[in-house]
């Protein structure tokens, strides 16, 4: 019975440990996505204006205005990621 | 001028108010030196957001950024979004919470005192606090001249350069040794808040004045259409990465924002301060910046200093408003500059006079902090009476020099397999590249990669960067951990 329920916990802990990897992994390509775009590059060369601004002026406030609700979002279910638990090597 | 005076009893004022703010501050700070340099770690969000957000700003905010804009087009919204908005916000959490973290844990006070404590180096945590010395000094440096140009220009000349700087400077030694961090968090508060308000209305002013934001950017168009569209000139993508990538690592060690990493009271501080982290940013960079590339269609030209922020309000605004926003500009130099002296004084104080002392008593701390502020403001202020060329090369490339120290640190407080040898060849390493690229001839500033042409030329500072990874990762894997280091130092925390 209890080299069994030590067996059940190291597999519970160990798929939890999986889990946070990939938790980490997927937040972390979010944030690189967050910069990479912060610029818009498709738009380079261009100079259209909308309502007094370059357009993509305009993006990237919009942009801004995106990271900070997925900064909340990660605030509510993403912190600790990688920090105090999952870490590499955990 | 008739109205210098009325301008410079504006200044005045705002100066006593700061004051004034930094007394409430040392009524209520303990003669302690956690308490001096880390107001003992109870900051809540508003405070902690601004003083973060006022240390980052500097001059650049209302003269060199609004000057580029003019002229080579408002991009650099872009470069300072990325970097400020989204980077430093994403270091905010990998190396800010880590830091907090740990300085909980282990009542770390500077960034050299929590890597000394990992790797038992005394060699170490005084390499960091001498590099970081080394490219703070001739930065608050800068910061000096910048006010005592802004107010020679202010004053046509009333008030000479050495009285504008040295009074700025006296001023700011008389409320950072009373109230420490406390009371310069609180003025960076009101800094922060009054240089937001300033930017809002000055944007509101002028474009009131021309007809509206579409009638300005046309007008822009007509004069100059290649700063309306995205790159071109000085903005190839690899400036930009560069520029943005560089500048966000090297913030995160410029000594006054990571101490800043150490001040939070509680998890939900920095969970709500980073939240807010990019929308803050936009807010101010995006009107600041676009002042500066409107400048270019109205046909205003910068100042005799290069700058076109003061000229156009000359043009749109009445004198009074000039005013307010040239003691917003200095809001900016102060707001960096106290939280720097108070900074480099911490790491003069215990990274270095600590470690050769014997027997020092908190109270004692306390005092010799305060003397290091003195002694780093007035070497400061009279090295900017000469402003040797050095000096000025060393603090033009400051974010740069700090950058270097980024990824060795963040190497360090993730991989256990880091050791003090690996650390020492990344920190050390790094710094010689870099400080050869700067200075030697020989070695280039820029690189262009093969093949890779046409995004333009990566700087030395990114280059370097990379280089100090390597280091630090390669040494660190074909050395052993001396008996003296903690490898689970980092490890293991919990905000709990």
């Amino acid at each position: 019975m209890r080299g069994e329920s030590i067996a059940t916990a190291k597999m519970v802990e160990s798929n939890g440990t999986g889990r946070r990897r990939i938790e980490a992994v997927g937040w972390a390509v979010v944030a690189a996505v967050l910069v990479a775009l912060a610029i818009p590059w498709f738009m380079w060369g261009s100079s259209a204006t909308v309502a007094g601004l370059p357009v993509w002026v305009w993006w990237h406030v919009g942009w801004l205005c995106l990271t900070t609700v997925v900064f909340a979002a990660f605030v509510r279910y993403g912190w600790g990621v990688g920090v105090t638990r999952g870490s590499t090597d955990g | 001028m008739a109205d210098a005076g009325l301008q410079l009893a504006i200044i005045l004022a705002y100066l006593l108010v700061a004051l004034a703010i930094g007394l409430v501050a040392y009524r209520v700070t303990e003669r302690t030196a956690e308490d001096y340099f880390l107001a003992s770690r109870t900051f809540g969000t508003v405070v902690l957001l601004f003083t973060t957000f006022a240390t980052l700003l500097s001059a650049f905010t209302f003269f060199g950024g609004p000057s580029l804009s003019y002229s080579a087009g408002p991009e650099w919204i872009l470069v300072m979004g990325t970097m400020d908005g989204v980077l430093f916000g994403v270091l905010w959490y990998v190396i800010g919470y880590k830091q907090w973290l740990a300085g909980r844990a282990h009542g770390y006070v500077t960034l050299g005192e929590m890597l000394g404590d990992r790797f038992g180096s005394r060699a170490l945590r005084m390499a960091v606090a001498g590099v970081s010395l080394f490219w703070l000094i001739p930065y608050v440096m800068l910061q000096q001249q910048g006010a005592g140009t802004a107010l020679e220009a202010l004053t046509d000349g009333a008030v000479p350069y050495w009285v504008g700087a040295g009074g700025i400077t006296l001023f700011m030694i008389v409320y950072v040794t009373l109230s420490g961090m406390r009371g310069v968090a609180w003025t960076d508060t009101l800094q922060g808040i009054f240089m937001l308000g300033m930017v809002w209305i000055a944007v509101g002013w002028v474009l009131h004045s021309v007809g509206g934001a579409s009638a300005a950017t046309a007008a822009l168009a007509d004069a100059e259409p290649g700063h309306l569209s995205l790159g071109g000139g000085l903005y190839t993508p690899a400036y930009m990465v560069s520029t943005a990538v560089s500048i966000a690592f090297g913030v995160t060690m410029f000594p006054q924002v990571n101490q800043r990493f150490f001040v939070a009271r509680s998890e939900a501080v920095l969970k709500r301060t980073f939240t807010l982290w990019p929308v803050l940013v936009v807010l101010l960079f995006v009107p600041a910046f676009m002042l500066g590339a409107w400048a270019a269609g109205l046909g205003v030209s910068p100042n005799a200093n290069g700058r076109i922020l003061p000229p156009l309000l000359n043009a749109y605004t009445p004198a009074w408003f000039g005013a307010l926003v040239v003691a917003g500009a200095m809001a900016a130099m102060m707001s960096s500059s106290d939280s720097m002296l108070l900074s480099g004084s911490s790491y003069l104080t215990r990274d270095v006079y600590r470690q050769v002392a014997e027997t020092v008593t908190d109270r004692r701390e306390a005092l010799v902090g305060q003397g290091a502020v003195v002694a780093i403001a007035v070497v400061a202020f009279v090295a900017s009476l000469f402003r040797p060329g050095t000096l000025v090369q060393i603090g033009d490339t400051a974010f740069g020099g700090f950058a270097q120290l980024a990824l060795p640190v963040l190497v360090a407080l993730y991989w256990r397999g880091t050791t003090r040898d690996g650390m020492l060849a990344g920190v050390l390493g790094s710094q010689a590249f870099y400080l050869a690229s700067v200075f030697l001839p020989m070695v280039p500033d820029g690189y262009v990669l093969p093949g890779l042409g046409g995004l333009g030329a990566w700087s030395s500072s990114v280059v370097g960067m990379a280089l100090g990874l390597v280091l630090t990762v390669g040494v660190s894997a074909v050395t052993t951990p001396s008996a003296a280091e903690n490898p689970d130092r980092y490890e293991e925390l919990s905000a709990e």
